[in-house]
């Protein structure tokens, strides 16, 4: 039987420690957040500039819409005393164009001082402003001078062509005004031009087409930024080439841009440029317009780049900081579940005897005030076991504890011994019942000893005596033969103690082989288990027959024995409660099995 | 007694016969014309109120139309012109009258009846003319219109200010009232066109038989 206590609970390998763990969390949550935060500021960053950059282009059109505002008011106010003119209204109501040009052309010189009439008057460049009259059938009236000006390259034919584009829908009475391309032999020439309808009250009797030439990037820019004017597909534009025209059109056809205006970038001989447009809305009889511009993205660029890795150096050092910290409040952390680690670790080799001090009063403090307890608990168990072994047999116990055992029994074939003391009242009349208690207690220990060694259950002790079950709850195989050696040995042993011990005793031993009922007996509170049957009482009736150092056993037993032990017969006994005479035998040495040569 | 009588009475038959041979075949032409198509004539602007000399402006003459009576038939001798010129003011700082039909050859004078300068001209192919600047008092200058045809009239000073001379080839013509209407005396019988001309745009024309009687064409209009 093995009587040792179950295995103990060894702890899970650790793979990671949970130090580990909790650093590589800390760090990871740490780092994580600052890596986020600094993401998010260099975006937060490099949108701001992209804002700015947009807000110079929509500050850069607004200028260049309020010059041009500006030139044509100043224009209206110059021209405008001029189509007054009674003279040019008379011309022009008998359609006298020649008389209107000239009379017209007077009131200019005299209303005026700006810089158009002048060069008007001093012999007109020919790439300067010029004004025309047209018919209310939308034909230009041919000049009859050059004071009315002119462009280079462009015939008074091919003008009139391109002005009758602009001749008003349905006579209308309104000013009109905006940008208009003109081909001449020299490519594309961009005009600023201003239609006024002269009317004689209700009816409109021509309309003044006046011209000047668009001075090129007079709007106020940035260094980095390059802006022209796209019309008719043709690029207006000093600081942007013509090579870009195919893109910037293809950008601007784009059907999946819905916005007026956009930001594209563009790039442009290794340089990214952000490419801006506004579609500028024109008068009646005036093509779109767009203005452009390129502006570049190289500050943006460089400012994005420095501040990524500004923030790049700065992550590093902060992960590293976080890293020190996570360590050391991690390690604070985990000191005290390591103490507990600690107490497990003893706990389950089996030593119950650990108290740790709960520190503080969180959750770990619980989970050792908890841990105190369930040690305390688990000492107090095996406690009760210890006790239980000793109170009842370790097998027993074993079975008990494991629930094998209940209220019955069941019939076994078992060997049960007595054995008692032989002059025990006579021996104990005068002593002291202490004195008697510890002699018994010597004399059990010892014979308890053998009884275990030979793998005998002791039932009960009654007084001086004590029952043993050979076979029961469980058999070892020859329980029969088991019993004559543990009876053997038990003689052995209190000839042994008799040499040492204060006390000179003689035992006499039976034994009784055979089927018994086996099993707990009693009320369901209260348990003993024992045996009932023949047998026992056989066994009690031999132990009483036998004399000091005799161990008397019953047929059965000896049938059981086979041989092995020498025996002497010692006769039909006549027993108590036994209605055939039992022939009993006394047991000898056992015979060691002989060596055959 | 009785043959006395009738002597007189004879003679004076006789007589007052000789008298209504020649108005014999003439008769009259009456009418209305729709004005709606007139040029609304413009008053002066306010500015020119406070002027120097503190010229009271009129309000300009209404709008109405010209009815003449044109065929190939009428008699050089009944084109002839008058002798003395026909006026054509500037009063109140307005051209009056508003519309001015004349006979081919009539002389017109322009006397300025305004204490500020005005500058009579006109662009107009029928007669292309300036007057200069002038002053009430002097000498109006006088033109003559030789051609037939419109001729519109302008200040160069007052540029609200406008007048039409209509030099025409008839002398059975006149200018009608305020509301349209109008009446033409001692026309000769025979086939006409009648023509209303209420603005350079719009001429109504239709054909005419004058008789001896009056007669009245109702209102004309498109």
């Amino acid at each position: 039987m093995d009587t040792s206590a179950p295995p103990p609970l060894r702890p899970p390998a650790l793979h990671f420690s949970f130090r580990f763990k909790l650093t590589l969390a800390m760090l990871g949550l740490i780092v994580g957040i600052l890596g986020a935060v600094l993401y998010l500021t260099q975006r937060t960053l490099t949108e701001q500039y992209q804002q700015f950059l947009n807000a110079q282009f929509e500050q850069q059109v607004k200028i260049v819409q309020a010059q041009q505002q500006a030139r044509f008011k100043a224009a209206r106010d110059a021209i405008y005393p001029a189509t007054q003119s009674v003279r040019v209204l008379a011309a022009l109501s008998d359609e006298i164009y020649e008389r209107s040009y000239s009379d017209f052309a007077d009131a200019l010189v005299e209303v005026m001082k700006q810089t158009y009439a002048e060069e008007m008057v001093d012999a007109v460049p020919s790439n300067g402003p010029f004004f025309r009259f047209l018919r209310l059938d939308s034909s230009v009236a041919t000049p009859p001078d050059a004071r009315s000006g002119s462009i280079l390259g462009v015939s008074e034919k091919e003008l009139d062509t391109a002005l009758t584009k602009l001749a008003s829908r349905e006579n209308k009475l309104t000013v009109r005004s905006g940008y208009f391309p003109i081909q001449s032999a020299h490519g594309q020439l961009l005009y600023e031009i201003l239609i006024t309808p002269i009317s004689d009250g209700e009816h409109l009797l021509s309309d003044l087409v006046f011209a000047a030439p668009v001075q090129s990037n007079d709007s106020v820019s940035a260094a980095a930024i390059r802006s022209g004017l796209l019309i008719n597909g043709k690029l207006f534009s000093s600081t942007i080439p013509d090579t870009l025209l195919p893109q910037i059109q293809a950008a601007i056809d784009q059907p999946s841009k819905a916005a007026s205006d956009e930001q594209v970038n563009l790039m442009v001989q290794g340089e990214n440029l952000g490419f801006y447009y506004k579609k500028i809305s024109q008068d009646y009889g005036f093509p779109p317009i767009y203005q452009i511009s390129l502006i570049s993205l190289a500050d943006r660029d460089a400012l994005s780049s420095s501040v990524r890795d500004v923030l790049l150096l700065a992550l590093l050092a902060s992960a590293l900081v976080a890293l020190i910290l996570c360590i050391v409040v991690a390690d604070r952390i985990t000191a005290r579940i390591y103490v507990l680690v600690e107490g497990i670790k003893k706990v389950a080799t089996g030593q119950y005897d650990v108290t740790l001090s709960p520190r503080g009063s969180d959750e770990i403090s619980l989970l050792t005030h908890n841990f105190n307890e369930m040690t305390a608990g688990l000492a107090l168990k095996e406690k009760y076991r210890s006790v239980l072994d000793k109170v009842t047999d370790p097998q027993v116990a074993e079975e008990i504890l494991q629930g094998k055992l209940v209220l019955g029994g069941e019939n076994r074939d078992v060997t049960i011994m007595f054995c008692d003391i032989r002059g025990f009242t006579s021996l104990t009349a005068d002593m002291p019942p202490a004195e008697v208690i510890e002699m018994l207690n010597e004399h059990m220990t010892a014979l308890t000893t053998v009884i275990k060694t030979n793998k005998g259950v002791v039932d009960k002790f009654i007084g001086d005596a004590v029952m043993v079950i050979f076979g029961a709850p469980k058999s070892y195989g020859e329980d029969a033969l088991n019993a004559c050696r543990a009876a053997s040995a038990m003689m052995a042993a209190r000839e042994n103690l008799n040499k040492s011990s204060r006390y000179r005793i003689r035992i006499g031993i039976g034994l009784a082989s055979g089927e018994v009922v086996a099993g707990m007996m009693g009320s369901e509170d209260r348990l003993n288990y024992t045996v009932l049957g023949k047998q026992v009482n056989l066994s009690a009736r031999l132990c009483s027959n036998a004399g000091p150092d005799e161990v008397v056993i019953c047929p059965t037993t000896l049938a059981r024995l086979q041989e092995r032990f020498a025996t002497t017969s010692k006769g039909a006994l006549q027993l108590k409660g036994f209605s055939e005479p039992i022939t009993a035998h006394l047991l000898g040495q056992e015979r060691l099995p002989s060596v055959t040569s | 007694m009785a043959f006395t009588h009738l002597k007189h009475s004879g003679l004076l038959f006789l007589l007052s016969f000789a008298l209504l041979v020649p108005l014999a075949h003439a008769g009259t032409v009456t009418g209305t014309v729709d004005l709606s198509a007139a040029p609304k004539p413009q008053p002066a602007s306010q500015r020119y109120a406070g002027q120097s000399g503190g010229e009271k402006t009129d309000p300009p003459p209404p709008a109405v139309a010209v009815v003449y009576l044109s065929s190939p038939d009428i008699p050089a001798s009944a084109k002839t012109p008058p002798t003395a010129p026909v006026e054509l003011v500037q009063k109140g700082l307005q051209f009056f009258p508003g519309v001015l039909p004349i006979i081919v050859g009539t002389k017109v004078s322009f006397p300025n009846q305004d204490a500020i300068y005005h500058n009579v001209f006109s662009y107009s192919k029928t007669k292309s003319f300036d007057l200069g600047r002038y002053a009430k008092g002097s000498e109006p200058k006088v033109e003559t219109f030789d051609t037939p045809g419109a001729v519109k009239l302008f200040c160069e000073v007052h540029s609200h200010m406008r007048s039409t001379i209509l030099v025409l080839e008839t002398p059975y013509f006149t200018t009608t009232d305020a509301t349209g209407k109008f009446r033409i005396e001692n026309v000769p019988s025979g086939t006409y066109t009648l023509n209303a001309w209420v603005s350079e745009k719009k001429l109504f024309t239709r054909p005419i038989t004058v008789t001896d009687a009056e007669i009245a064409v109702g209102e004309i209009k498109d």
